[in-house]
C-alpha cells in the first residue's frame, strides 16, 4: 500500500541509530526518566537570577488560585492591589477572586443562551454551534471581560466573600453548570425551531438564569451586598468603612482607572496585520458590556510600552503561552532550559506564526510583569508575579527570559499614558472580526 | 461580538419586555430580578443546608446517594474464568490496548493453563504512535487545499498523536506487528506518563504539517514529497525509540503452568506468537454501537473519515444496533465464558473509588432543586458525551434472565473498586454505553447481513469518532 510504513524499512533504520552511541545514551537516559529532567540545561538552571534593575513596589505576598481557572481575575485584581496598597499604606492585601468568579460565570451563563438564540439557524453538527456548545463555561477569560464584570458589579475585599470548595476546585460546578447549559441550549433551539413567542422565549430563558443563580449560589453563597471593611495600616492605625458597596467600595477606594486601559497583542500571521485592531466572535460574557478589542502591533512596542509601565512603578497585566519551556518549580520561562534537538538531534523549526496556524500555541494564562532587568536600556528578563501560590519560583515570582517574550507573549493591558500618539490612532480603526476558534480566542485560565 | 445581527432579535424582545415591566430589553442580566431571586431562596431552608454543605464540601460526597451505596454488591450470577488480577495504565490513554490486551489473555490463560499474565501494552502503543505520525501526514497531504484554519485541517492539527484508539485500530496494530508478552518489552516511562513525549510528537507533527502543506502547494513533485514525508517517519521512529526502546523482533516464552510443568517457545516473533499461541480471532469480531440519534439510523454501518491509524488498513466500521440487541450479545459471550471489550462514557455518574458506574449514585436534581432532563440522544449532539474509555465486561447479573448489574474489568490497577473490578448498573449500561465489540458467533444472521452493508461515511468530529483513551 503506497504511504504505509514498511516494516523491513524501519529495521535498516534500527541498526544505524543502534550504532549511534548518541542515541543509544538519550535512549537509556529517557526511557526510564521524565523527559524535562533528561533536556534540561545545566547552564541555563545555573543562571537562574531572581534580581532585577527596574522594580514596582510593594511587592506583596503571592496569591494561590488552586485547582480553578481563575488567573486572568487574580492576574487583574493582583494589578490593581499594589497601587491599592500603595496609596492606603497597607502591608498585605487580597480582593476577592470568588466574588468576580461568581458574576462572570453567571453572566457567561447568560452570554451563551443569547449566543444560542442568536445561531439558532445553525445545524446542530455545524462548527459554530460544535464550538458553543464544547466548553460554554470555561474558568478563563480575557482582560475586556474583566473590566465588563467589574463595571457592573465591582469589587469586595476577600475577608467579605472568602474562597469556596468550588472557588478552590471548580470542576465539579463547571459539570453541573455545563450540563444544565447544553439541556438548555437544546430546549431554546427547539423552541426558537418551532417560531415560539419573543415573549415566550425569555421567560424560558429568564426561569434558565433563575436555576444558574441557584446554582452558583449553592456553591459559593451570595456575594455581598453591603459590607463593612476595616483595617490597620503599616503606622498601626485602624480604619473602618461602613455602608460601602461593592460598586461604592470600587469607585471610591480603589478607583483603579479601567476605562482608560488598552490590550495590545502580538500575533505576527499574514491573517492578522499589524497596527490593526481586532474582535473575537461569540466571545464575551456580559451581553450589553463593552466587546474585546486587541490592537495587533509589533512585539518591540509591547516590550516598549511595558518597561515604560514599570519605570511608572505600575505593574502590566499580560497572556502568553505558559506550558512551554517552563519550569514550575524553579519558576523559569526560558526558550534554551531544555534541550529537545540535543536529545533527538532535530531542530525544532516552528516559528511563532506557524504555531498560531497549526494550533501549537494560543494564549493559556494571565500573569502580572513587576520587574525588567534593563542592561543598556534593552530588556533581558522580566519578573513575573503568578498565581500558583509562594511554593514556586521565587516566592511565587518567575523569570522570563527576553527572548521568551518574543516568542511565546500574546498579550498586555496597559494604560493609555504609556502607548504613543500612532499607537492610540490605530485604537480608533474598526475592528476585523475572527472567528471565534482564532488563538487570539483563547482564554487564560 | 456584532451588535447589527443581534438588534434584529432584540426588537421583538424590547416590546414585550415593556409589557412585562421587569426584564432587560437586550438579553442581558437584570439585575432587580436577581434580587428577587435572592430574597426567596434565603428563605429556602433546603437551600441553605445545601448551600452550607457545597461551600465547604466537594460536591460529589454531598450528592452521594445512601441508599444506592448501599446497594452496591459485586456479586454476579454469571462469570467469565479465569478472573486475573487487574492492570493498569497509569497515566497513559492507553485503555482500549489494555481492554484489547485483557480480552485475549482469558482464553490465552485458560489454553496455556496459566494463571498470570500479560501482553506488552507498549509493544503496541508504539506501533500505534508510529502508525498515527504516517496516518496523520497523510491525511495532511489528503486536505492539502483546504486552509489551515478550515474545520478539517484544525481538527487533524488538534491532537494528532493522542493515546486513545478504537477496536479497528487495535486490530490493524495487532494483524501487521504481532503481539509479545510483557517480559519482554516492559513499560519505559513513556508508556507509564505519556504526556512528555506526545508533546514533542506533536510538536514535530504540526511542524511537518506545515512544511508538507507547503511544498504541496509548491507544486513540489510527488517522488519528492514521499521522500520528504520517509524522512519524517525516520525521525519519528527514532524519537519513539528514544522513549520506548526498539521492540523485539524474536524473543523466547518460558513459564511454568498451573499443573507445575516448565514450557519454552523458542525463537518466536511478535508475528508467530500471535498467530500459533494467541491465535484470537480478530476477523471474526464485530463492532456494534448504539447511537440513537435520527440522522444514525440503527440497522446501517458507518465508518468515520480521517480516523484511523494503519494506512491501508481495515477502517474503523461501525454496524448501530437497538440496545438489546448490544445487551443479549453481551449476554451470550458471558454466558459461554468469554469476556466483552466495550466502550463507553465513564465519567458520568461514575466513582472511582468505589468502582460504581450508577445513573442513580448522586441525586443532583434532589441537590439543586432541578431536573437534569438531557436524554442520550440529547447528549450525543450537544457535546455532552461520547466514548471516552474502554473496559471489559467479565460477568453479568441475571434475574430471571434480566441483567440488573454488569462486572467490568478496569485499568486503573487493582486499588479502586472491588481489586480493580468495577460493577455497572443495568441502567447506565443504557445510557452510558456507546459500545460492544462482539464475535460473530453470538450474533444473527440479520444483524450480520446488515453489517454487510455499505458504510454511511461520518465526520470525524462526531461523537462516534472519539477515541477511548
Amino acid at each position: 500500500m503506497s504511504g504505509s510504513i514498511s516494516p523491513d524499512e524501519l529495521c535498516k533504520q534500527k541498526n544505524l541509530l543502534n550504532a549511534d552511541p548518541a542515541f543509544c545514551m538519550a535512549k537509556n537516559a529517557v526511557s526510564r526518566v521524565d523527559l524535562h529532567e533528561v533536556s534540561m540545561n545545566w547552564d541555563k538552571f545555573a543562571q537562574v537570577d531572581h534580581v532585577f534593575s527596574d522594580f514596582v513596589t510593594p511587592e506583596l505576598k503571592a496569591t494561590s488560585q488552586f485547582q480553578s481557572g481563575r488567573c486572568w481575575l487574580f492576574a487583574a485584581l493582583n494589578l490593581m492591589r499594589i497601587p491599592f496598597c500603595r496609596k492606603l499604606k497597607i502591608e498585605e492585601f487580597e480582593f476577592s477572586q470568588s466574588y468576580l468568579f461568581f458574576y462572570d460565570k453567571l453572566e457567561k451563563a447568560n452570554y451563551f443562551l443569547e449566543n444560542i438564540l442568536k445561531t439558532s439557524d445553525e445545524p446542530t453538527e455545524s462548527r459554530i454551534i460544535h464550538f458553543l456548545v464544547a466548553g460554554p463555561l470555561s474558568d478563563g477569560g480575557q482582560w475586556d471581560m474583566l473590566v465588563n464584570i467589574i463595571n457592573k458589579y465591582g469589587l469586595v475585599p476577600k475577608s467579605v466573600y472568602p474562597d469556596s470548595k468550588a472557588s478552590l476546585e471548580s470542576k465539579h460546578i463547571n459539570y453541573i453548570l455545563t450540563l444544565k447549559l447544553r439541556e438548555w441550549a437544546e430546549i431554546l433551539r427547539g423552541l426558537k425551531q418551532k417560531n415560539t413567542s419573543a415573549l415566550k422565549l425569555e421567560e424560558t430563558k429568564s426561569q434558565m438564569m433563575k436555576e444558574a443563580y441557584r446554582i452558583m449560589a449553592t456553591h459559593f453563597g451570595f456575594p455581598p451586598e453591603t459590607f463593612t471593611w476595616s483595617y490597620v495600616d503599616k503606622n498601626k492605625k485602624f480604619h473602618t468603612h461602613r455602608d460601602l458597596t461593592p460598586k461604592i467600595f470600587f469607585e471610591k477606594h480603589v478607583g483603579f482607572p479601567l476605562n482608560e486601559m488598552f490590550c495590545l497583542v502580538h500575533s505576527p500571521r499574514k491573517t492578522t496585520p499589524y497596527n490593526q485592531t481586532y474582535t473575537v466572535q461569540y466571545l464575551g460574557n456580559v451581553v450589553e458590556g463593552r466587546e474585546v478589542l486587541y490592537l495587533n502591533v509589533e512585539i518591540e512596542e509591547m516590550k516598549k510600552a511595558a518597561i515604560a509601565s514599570i519605570k511608572d512603578n505600575t505593574p502590566v497585566w499580560f497572556g502568553c503561552d505558559v506550558g512551554k519551556y517552563f519550569h514550575r518549580t524553579v519558576g523559569v520561562m526560558d526558550t534554551e532550559f531544555y534541550q529537545y534537538n540535543h536529545i533527538y538531534n532535530t531542530e525544532f523549526t516552528l516559528n511563532k506564526a506557524g504555531r498560531m496556524n497549526y494550533g501549537e500555541s494560543q494564549m493559556t494564562h494571565a500573569m502580572l510583569f513587576t520587574a525588567v532587568h534593563l542592561e543598556e536600556g534593552k530588556p533581558t528578563k522580566w519578573r513575573v508575579e503568578n498565581s500558583w501560590g509562594k511554593d514556586v519560583g521565587d516566592k511565587g515570582y518567575f523569570i522570563m527570559t527576553d527572548k521568551w517574550f518574543d516568542e511565546f507573549m500574546f498579550e498586555i493591558a496597559i494604560h493609555k499614558k504609556y502607548l504613543s500618539k500612532e499607537i492610540l490612532q490605530s485604537f480608533k480603526k474598526e475592528p476585523k472580526v475572527l472567528p471565534p476558534w482564532d488563538p487570539l480566542g483563547a482564554l487564560a485560565h | 461580538m456584532i451588535k447589527k445581527g443581534f438588534l434584529t432579535l432584540c426588537i421583538p424582545l424590547c416590546l414585550f419586555s415593556q409589557l412585562l415591566g421587569s426584564s432587560k430589553a437586550n438579553g442581558e442580566i437584570s439585575l432587580e430580578k436577581l434580587a428577587k431571586v435572592k430574597a426567596e431562596l434565603e428563605k429556602d431552608s433546603t437551600f441553605r443546608i445545601t448551600r452550607n454543605a457545597l461551600t465547604n464540601v466537594e460536591l460529589q460526597h454531598i450528592a452521594l446517594n445512601w441508599d444506592r451505596y448501599v446497594a452496591i454488591d459485586h456479586t454476579f450470577s454469571h462469570c467469565v474464568y479465569p478472573e486475573l488480577a487487574a492492570t493498569d495504565q497509569y497515566e497513559s490513554g492507553r485503555c482500549w490496548i489494555f481492554a484489547g490486551l485483557n480480552l485475549m489473555r482469558i482464553p490465552f490463560c485458560r489454553e496455556h493453563n496459566i494463571h498470570t499474565f500479560e501482553f506488552s501494552q507498549s509493544y503496541l502503543f508504539f506501533y500505534d504512535k508510529l502508525e498515527k505520525v504516517n496516518y496523520f501526514l497523510e491525511n495532511i497531504l489528503k486536505t492539502s487545499n483546504e486552509s489551515h484554519d478550515s474545520r478539517l485541517v484544525s481538527y487533524l492539527l488538534k491532537d494528532p498523536i493522542c493515546d486513545g484508539g478504537q477496536w479497528d485500530m487495535f486490530t490493524n496494530v495487532v494483524k501487521k506487528y504481532g503481539l509479545v508478552p510483557k517480559s519482554v518489552y516492559p513499560d519505559s516511562f513513556a508508556a507509564i506518563r505519556s504526556a512528555p513525549l506526545n508533546y514533542i510528537l506533536t510538536l514535530k507533527l504540526r511542524e511537518w504539517a506545515l512544511k508538507l502543506r507547503t511544498l504541496k502547494k509548491e507544486g513540489v513533485s510527488s517522488k519528492e514529497l514521499s521522500d520528504v514525508k520517509d524522512e519524517m517517519i525516520s525521525k519519528a521512529y527514532k524519537i519513539l525509540a528514544t522513549h520506548f526502546g526498539f521492540p523485539p523482533e524474536t524473543f523466547d516464552w518460558e513459564y511454568w503452568n498451573n499443573d507445575g510443568d516448565f514450557v519454552a517457545h523458542r525463537n518466536l516473533t511478535p508475528k508467530t506468537f500471535f498467530s500459533d499461541l494467541v491465535k484470537f480471532p480478530l476477523d471474526d469480531m464485530v463492532c456494534l454501537v448504539n447511537s440513537p440519534r435520527a440522522i444514525t439510523p440503527y440497522n446501517q454501518t458507518y465508518v468515520i473519515s480521517y480516523l484511523g491509524n494503519v494506512v491501508g488498513g481495515k477502517p474503523i466500521t461501525y454496524l448501530n444496533v437497538n440496545m438489546d440487541v448490544i445487551r443479549q450479545a453481551t449476554i451470550d459471550t458471558i454466558k459461554d465464558n468469554n469476556p466483552v471489550f466495550f466502550g463507553c462514557d465513564v465519567a458520568k455518574f461514575f466513582h472511582g473509588g468505589l468502582g460504581v458506574m450508577d445513573t442513580e449514585l448522586f441525586e443532583y436534581d434532589i441537590l439543586y432543586d432541578m431536573p437534569f432532563t438531557l436524554d442520550k440522544v440529547s447528549k450525543m449532539n450537544y457535546g455532552e458525551t461520547q466514548i471516552t474509555h474502554a473496559m471489559l465486561f467479565t460477568g453479568v447479573n441475571l434475574i430471571d434472565g434480566v441483567p440488573n448489574r454488569w462486572r467490568v474489568e478496569n485499568s486503573w490497577g487493582r486499588y479502586m473498586g472491588d481489586q480493580g473490578y468495577f460493577v455497572m448498573t443495568d441502567k447506565w449500561f443504557e445510557e452510558y454505553m456507546l459500545e460492544v465489540v462482539i464475535n460473530k458467533k453470538y450474533l444473527s444472521d440479520e444483524v450480520l447481513k446488515n453489517y454487510q452493508k455499505k458504510p454511511q461515511i461520518l465526520p470525524p468530529w462526531d461523537p462516534l469518532g472519539a477515541l477511548a483513551n
